[in-house]
Protein backbone atom coordinates (compact mmCIF):
# COMPACT_ATOMS: atom_id res chain seq x y z
CA UNK A 1 0.00 0.00 0.00
CA UNK A 2 2.85 2.25 0.70
CA UNK A 3 4.22 2.14 -2.84
CA UNK A 4 0.55 2.84 -3.89
CA UNK A 5 0.84 6.01 -1.64
CA UNK A 6 4.05 6.81 -3.70
CA UNK A 7 2.76 6.38 -7.04
CA UNK A 8 -0.12 8.20 -6.50
CA UNK A 9 1.16 11.34 -4.78
CA UNK A 10 3.62 11.94 -7.75
CA UNK A 11 0.82 11.61 -10.08
CA UNK A 12 -1.10 14.37 -8.48
CA UNK A 13 1.89 16.45 -8.34
CA UNK A 14 2.95 15.78 -12.45
CA UNK A 15 -0.30 16.42 -13.50
CA UNK A 16 -1.31 19.75 -11.23
CA UNK A 17 2.54 20.99 -11.77
CA UNK A 18 2.30 20.46 -15.58
CA UNK A 19 -1.22 21.13 -16.30
CA UNK A 20 -2.08 23.93 -13.92
CA UNK A 21 0.97 25.46 -12.03
CA UNK A 22 0.32 24.22 -9.20
CA UNK A 23 2.46 23.22 -6.84
CA UNK A 24 1.11 21.29 -3.10
CA UNK A 25 2.54 20.61 -0.24
CA UNK A 26 1.04 18.02 2.19
CA UNK A 27 -1.47 19.82 3.96
CA UNK A 28 -3.54 19.15 7.18
CA UNK A 29 -7.12 16.82 6.76
CA UNK A 30 -10.29 18.94 5.51
CA UNK A 31 -13.50 17.89 6.43
CA UNK A 32 -15.96 20.10 3.90
CA UNK A 33 -14.86 20.97 0.60
CA UNK A 34 -17.14 22.90 -2.27
CA UNK A 35 -16.17 20.35 -5.16
CA UNK A 36 -15.75 16.68 -6.41
CA UNK A 37 -14.75 14.98 -9.05
CA UNK A 38 -14.61 11.36 -8.95
CA UNK A 39 -13.99 8.43 -11.37
CA UNK A 40 -13.85 4.60 -11.57
CA UNK A 41 -11.38 2.49 -12.94
CA UNK A 42 -11.60 -1.18 -13.94
CA UNK A 43 -8.67 -3.79 -15.11
CA UNK A 44 -6.12 -5.92 -12.83
CA UNK A 45 -6.78 -3.69 -10.28
CA UNK A 46 -10.28 -1.80 -9.40
CA UNK A 47 -11.28 1.26 -7.88
CA UNK A 48 -12.48 4.53 -7.50
CA UNK A 49 -10.43 8.23 -7.42
CA UNK A 50 -12.07 10.81 -5.57
CA UNK A 51 -10.64 14.33 -5.66
CA UNK A 52 -12.05 17.23 -3.37
CA UNK A 53 -11.40 20.79 -3.95
CA UNK A 54 -12.15 24.24 -2.59
CA UNK A 55 -13.65 26.92 -4.27
CA UNK A 56 -10.49 28.90 -4.45
CA UNK A 57 -8.23 25.90 -5.31
CA UNK A 58 -10.77 25.07 -8.66
CA UNK A 59 -10.85 28.77 -9.43
CA UNK A 60 -7.32 28.85 -9.60
CA UNK A 61 -6.99 25.79 -11.93
CA UNK A 62 -9.32 27.19 -14.13
CA UNK A 63 -7.47 30.42 -14.01
CA UNK A 64 -4.04 29.20 -14.76
CA UNK A 65 -5.02 26.46 -17.41
CA UNK A 66 -7.26 28.74 -19.42
CA UNK A 67 -5.25 31.84 -18.78
CA UNK A 68 -8.99 33.70 -17.68
CA UNK A 69 -8.92 36.44 -15.33
CA UNK A 70 -11.05 35.80 -11.87
CA UNK A 71 -14.15 37.24 -12.96
CA UNK A 72 -14.03 35.25 -15.85
CA UNK A 73 -14.24 32.02 -14.40
CA UNK A 74 -17.60 30.21 -14.37
CA UNK A 75 -18.81 27.26 -12.71
CA UNK A 76 -19.17 25.46 -15.96
CA UNK A 77 -15.45 26.17 -16.37
CA UNK A 78 -14.75 24.56 -13.10
CA UNK A 79 -16.96 21.45 -13.69
CA UNK A 80 -15.12 20.37 -16.98
CA UNK A 81 -11.29 21.78 -15.80
CA UNK A 82 -11.65 19.51 -12.75
CA UNK A 83 -13.41 16.55 -14.61
CA UNK A 84 -10.42 16.50 -16.85
CA UNK A 85 -7.86 16.91 -13.63
CA UNK A 86 -9.53 13.50 -12.72
CA UNK A 87 -9.13 12.17 -16.11
CA UNK A 88 -5.31 13.14 -15.86
CA UNK A 89 -4.62 11.88 -12.21
CA UNK A 90 -6.26 8.61 -12.75
CA UNK A 91 -5.04 7.94 -16.05
CA UNK A 92 -1.07 8.91 -14.70
CA UNK A 93 -1.49 6.82 -11.73
CA UNK A 94 -2.59 3.47 -13.25
CA UNK A 95 0.01 3.92 -16.18
CA UNK A 96 2.78 4.65 -13.44
CA UNK A 97 0.47 1.58 -11.59
CA UNK A 98 1.58 -0.70 -14.25
CA UNK A 99 2.00 0.32 -17.79
CA UNK A 100 2.08 -3.46 -19.51
CA UNK A 101 -1.53 -3.70 -17.74
CA UNK A 102 -4.87 -2.33 -19.56
CA UNK A 103 -7.12 -0.38 -17.54
CA UNK A 104 -10.58 0.83 -18.53
CA UNK A 105 -11.55 4.17 -16.84
CA UNK A 106 -15.47 5.73 -16.53
CA UNK A 107 -15.95 9.17 -17.61
CA UNK A 108 -15.53 11.74 -14.69
CA UNK A 109 -18.43 12.34 -12.09
CA UNK A 110 -18.78 16.05 -10.90
CA UNK A 111 -20.79 17.52 -7.77
CA UNK A 112 -20.60 20.81 -6.18
CA UNK A 113 -21.86 20.55 -2.95
CA UNK A 114 -20.12 21.42 0.09
CA UNK A 115 -19.92 17.64 2.15
CA UNK A 116 -17.78 16.01 4.40
CA UNK A 117 -14.73 13.72 3.50
CA UNK A 118 -15.51 10.17 4.39
CA UNK A 119 -13.94 8.59 7.10
CA UNK A 120 -10.45 6.39 6.11
CA UNK A 121 -10.88 2.96 6.66
CA UNK A 122 -9.01 -0.04 4.98
CA UNK A 123 -8.27 -0.12 1.20
CA UNK A 124 -8.46 3.65 1.15
CA UNK A 125 -5.41 5.69 0.12
CA UNK A 126 -6.19 9.32 1.15
CA UNK A 127 -3.79 12.68 1.09
CA UNK A 128 -4.57 16.25 1.57
CA UNK A 129 -2.66 19.02 0.23
CA UNK A 130 -2.46 22.81 0.71
CA UNK A 131 -0.95 24.63 -2.50
CA UNK A 132 -1.28 29.02 -2.60
CA UNK A 133 -4.94 29.13 -2.55
CA UNK A 134 -5.94 26.49 -0.49
CA UNK A 135 -6.77 23.35 0.23
CA UNK A 136 -7.81 19.84 -1.56
CA UNK A 137 -8.06 16.59 -1.16
CA UNK A 138 -7.38 13.66 -3.14
CA UNK A 139 -9.01 9.53 -1.65
CA UNK A 140 -8.13 6.18 -3.76
CA UNK A 141 -10.59 3.44 -2.87
CA UNK A 142 -9.26 0.26 -4.18
CA UNK A 143 -11.55 -2.93 -4.07
CA UNK A 144 -10.24 -6.36 -3.06
CA UNK B 1 2.02 24.93 -45.95
CA UNK B 2 -0.80 26.29 -43.70
CA UNK B 3 -2.68 22.48 -42.41
CA UNK B 4 -6.25 22.54 -40.92
CA UNK B 5 -6.06 20.43 -37.37
CA UNK B 6 -9.31 18.95 -36.10
CA UNK B 7 -9.14 18.36 -32.17
CA UNK B 8 -11.13 15.80 -30.19
CA UNK B 9 -11.81 15.81 -26.94
CA UNK B 10 -14.97 16.18 -24.90
CA UNK B 11 -13.32 18.58 -22.09
CA UNK B 12 -13.90 22.12 -23.67
CA UNK B 13 -10.91 23.50 -21.58
CA UNK B 14 -8.29 20.76 -23.08
CA UNK B 15 -9.47 21.81 -26.08
CA UNK B 16 -8.65 25.26 -25.87
CA UNK B 17 -5.19 24.49 -24.29
CA UNK B 18 -4.74 22.85 -27.23
CA UNK B 19 -5.66 25.25 -29.33
CA UNK B 20 -3.67 27.61 -27.64
CA UNK B 21 -0.23 25.44 -27.56
CA UNK B 22 -0.65 24.84 -31.38
CA UNK B 23 -0.95 28.94 -31.80
CA UNK B 24 2.87 28.47 -30.12
CA UNK B 25 4.33 25.94 -32.24
CA UNK B 26 5.48 28.56 -34.79
CA UNK B 27 3.17 25.95 -37.59
CA UNK B 28 1.25 27.80 -40.06
CA UNK B 29 -2.22 26.25 -38.95
CA UNK B 30 -5.57 27.43 -41.65
CA UNK B 31 -8.07 26.10 -39.57
CA UNK B 32 -8.56 24.77 -36.48
CA UNK B 33 -11.79 22.45 -35.92
CA UNK B 34 -13.31 20.98 -32.60
CA UNK B 35 -15.47 18.23 -31.58
CA UNK B 36 -16.64 16.67 -28.21
CA UNK B 37 -16.41 13.44 -29.19
CA UNK B 38 -15.94 10.60 -32.06
CA UNK B 39 -19.45 11.05 -33.54
CA UNK B 40 -19.70 14.77 -33.73
CA UNK B 41 -15.64 14.50 -35.69
CA UNK B 42 -16.75 11.99 -37.75
CA UNK B 43 -19.35 14.91 -39.06
CA UNK B 44 -16.72 17.06 -39.01
CA UNK B 45 -14.27 15.32 -41.28
CA UNK B 46 -16.93 14.35 -43.59
CA UNK B 47 -17.66 18.12 -44.23
CA UNK B 48 -14.40 19.73 -43.79
CA UNK B 49 -10.88 19.02 -45.27
CA UNK B 50 -8.70 17.64 -42.09
CA UNK B 51 -5.08 17.44 -42.47
CA UNK B 52 -4.54 16.15 -39.15
CA UNK B 53 -6.76 14.37 -36.21
CA UNK B 54 -5.75 15.21 -32.27
CA UNK B 55 -8.00 12.35 -30.63
CA UNK B 56 -8.95 11.73 -26.60
CA UNK B 57 -9.42 8.33 -26.01
CA UNK B 58 -11.86 8.86 -22.64
CA UNK B 59 -15.03 10.10 -24.49
CA UNK B 60 -18.79 9.87 -24.52
CA UNK B 61 -20.61 8.34 -27.64
CA UNK B 62 -18.13 7.56 -29.48
CA UNK B 63 -14.45 7.05 -27.76
CA UNK B 64 -11.18 7.65 -30.16
CA UNK B 65 -10.52 3.83 -30.29
CA UNK B 66 -14.01 3.67 -32.32
CA UNK B 67 -13.89 6.71 -34.15
CA UNK B 68 -10.04 5.31 -34.97
CA UNK B 69 -11.91 1.96 -36.18
CA UNK B 70 -14.54 3.86 -38.27
CA UNK B 71 -11.98 5.73 -39.80
CA UNK B 72 -9.94 3.35 -41.03
CA UNK B 73 -13.25 2.12 -42.63
CA UNK B 74 -13.44 4.75 -44.91
CA UNK B 75 -11.65 5.55 -47.49
CA UNK B 76 -11.61 8.89 -47.37
CA UNK B 77 -10.90 9.29 -43.76
CA UNK B 78 -8.05 6.48 -42.98
CA UNK B 79 -4.72 8.35 -44.44
CA UNK B 80 -5.50 11.00 -42.23
CA UNK B 81 -2.83 10.79 -39.31
CA UNK B 82 -4.13 10.74 -36.19
CA UNK B 83 -1.93 11.81 -32.78
CA UNK B 84 -3.58 10.21 -29.71
CA UNK B 85 -4.07 12.70 -26.73
CA UNK B 86 -4.79 10.96 -23.61
CA UNK B 87 -4.19 9.76 -20.22
CA UNK B 88 -4.55 6.15 -21.23
CA UNK B 89 -1.17 5.60 -22.29
CA UNK B 90 -0.84 1.81 -20.96
CA UNK B 91 1.42 -0.17 -23.71
CA UNK B 92 -1.88 -1.78 -24.35
CA UNK B 93 -3.84 1.07 -25.29
CA UNK B 94 -1.07 2.44 -27.82
CA UNK B 95 -0.49 -1.37 -29.53
CA UNK B 96 -4.13 -1.19 -29.93
CA UNK B 97 -4.56 2.28 -31.39
CA UNK B 98 -1.52 1.93 -33.62
CA UNK B 99 -3.07 -1.35 -35.05
CA UNK B 100 -6.02 1.22 -35.47
CA UNK B 101 -4.00 3.34 -37.92
CA UNK B 102 -2.85 6.42 -35.22
CA UNK B 103 0.88 7.71 -36.11
CA UNK B 104 1.60 9.32 -32.98
CA UNK B 105 1.21 9.19 -29.10
CA UNK B 106 1.18 12.22 -26.49
CA UNK B 107 0.22 11.72 -23.05
CA UNK B 108 -1.30 14.38 -21.18
CA UNK B 109 -0.17 16.48 -20.04
CA UNK B 110 2.06 17.32 -21.65
CA UNK B 111 4.19 20.49 -22.79
CA UNK B 112 3.86 22.79 -25.69
CA UNK B 113 7.35 21.18 -27.42
CA UNK B 114 6.18 17.77 -26.89
CA UNK B 115 3.28 18.47 -28.68
CA UNK B 116 4.77 20.50 -31.73
CA UNK B 117 7.48 17.98 -32.67
CA UNK B 118 4.77 15.56 -32.91
CA UNK B 119 2.78 17.64 -34.61
CA UNK B 120 5.47 18.47 -37.32
CA UNK B 121 6.65 14.73 -37.39
CA UNK B 122 3.32 13.38 -38.10
CA UNK B 123 2.80 16.08 -40.92
CA UNK B 124 5.93 15.44 -42.56
CA UNK B 125 7.73 18.72 -41.46
CA UNK B 126 11.07 19.05 -40.64
CA UNK B 127 12.17 20.44 -37.19
CA UNK B 128 12.44 23.83 -38.46
CA UNK B 129 8.62 23.65 -40.14
CA UNK B 130 9.93 22.92 -43.61
CA UNK B 131 7.36 20.69 -45.02
CA UNK B 132 9.50 18.27 -47.46
CA UNK B 133 10.44 14.43 -47.80
CA UNK B 134 10.52 14.50 -43.59
CA UNK B 135 11.84 10.83 -42.12
CA UNK B 136 9.59 10.04 -39.85
CA UNK B 137 11.56 8.98 -36.85
CA UNK B 138 10.19 10.68 -33.34
CA UNK B 139 9.53 8.77 -30.69
CA UNK B 140 6.03 7.67 -30.58
CA UNK B 141 5.39 8.24 -34.46
CA UNK B 142 4.66 5.10 -36.30
CA UNK B 143 7.19 4.93 -39.34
Amino acid sequence: MENIREILKESIFEVFERMFFIFLEPGGRVLVHDYETSIGFDGPRRGTLRILFTRPVARLMVRNMLGLENGAVTETHVEDCVKEAANMVCGNFLVNLDASKKFAMSLPAFSARPGQAPALSEGVVAFDFDCEAGKMGIILTLET
Amino acid sequence: MAFNLLIVDDSNSMRTVVKKIVGLTGLEVNQILEADNGRRALDVMGGNWVDVVILDINMPEMNGLELLQRMSEEALMKNIPVVMMTTEASEAHMKTAFELGAKGFIRKPFVPEELRKMLLAVLGFDEKGTYGEHQRDSEGVDF
